[in-house]
């Protein structure tokens, strides 16, 4: 049940790094700062170091329980991993911030720029812990 | 499953009752959708198990919010440059709302 790939864990991070790059850099960035109103000295000032290293912290820590979720299904194959990862992305992590962004009165735009993140990063996690079992 | 989304979003709404009734009813779909993947999660366990092991109602349950939904508020809020205490206000009351629904589930099994 805790047979879990380290590999797997770090793919996932660096994986969840790569896509947030591109998905809040190239592809929604400029929507994605006009929502949440951060300016470009406040990004430019932000502390990098302390932003990354609790991204790598917190995305390994649920690379980690996807794994164990994973491992509790026997270590499926790469198509039942990647429903897995894509149903705990939408289901429950995608959900939670789109409630968390009603309560907050956020504009739909932000709920799916960072909903859509979230599931795409965790269905691409399931698939790394396929490939990978 | 929509006993247990309604008990989520009052909880939801306690945390933070200046938004108003209407975002709790917003957030009754989403909160759906929770309630049918945990209730999935159940039913893949099996009554048997869970009724020689109830507390894996509360530990099901409480492990998704602590595991998935915690850390992905973490990131999202340092991304937008938002305090921890923020993350962790919210990421509390996930974690409430989500024991509330196990419990829930357990109840009515």
């Amino acid at each position: 049940m805790w047979e879990i790939n380290p590999l797997a864990v770090i793919g996932s991070v660096l994986a969840a790094l790569t896509i947030g790059f591109v998905w809040y850099g190239t592809l929604f960035g400029k929507r994605w700062q006009a929502e949440t109103g951060l300016s470009d000295d406040v990004l430019r000032n932000a502390a990098m170091g302390r932003i990354f290293g609790g991204f790598a912290l917190a995305t390994a820590f649920g690379a980690f329980i996807l794994g164990h979720v994973l491992a509790t299904y026997g270590s499926p194959g790469t198509s039942i991993s990647t429903m897995i990862g894509f149903g705990v992305g939408l289901g429950f992590v995608s959900t939670s911030l789109v409630g968390t962004y009603l309560f907050a009165r956020k504009s739909g735009t932000l709920m799916l720029i960072d909903g859509g993140y979230w599931t795409l990063t965790y269905t691409v996690m399931g698939l790394i812990f396929g490939l990978l079992r | 499953m929509i006993a247990a989304a309604c008990v989520a979003a009052a909880v939801l709404w306690a945390f933070a009752r200046d938004s108003g009734w209407r975002s709790a009813a917003g957030s009754l779909l989403p909160l759906l959708v929770s309630s049918a993947m945990l209730g999935h999660n159940f039913a893949r366990i099996g009554a048997e198990t869970l009724a020689v092991k109830p507390w894996l109602y509360l530990m099901q349950s409480g492990g998704l919010a602590l595991a998935f939904i915690a850390p992905a508020l973490w990131i999202t809020y340092g991304r937008r440059g938002l305090g921890a205490g923020k993350a962790l206000l919210d990421g509390t009351a996930w974690l409430v709302a989500f024991l509330a629904m196990g419990l829930v589930f357990r109840v009515l099994a």
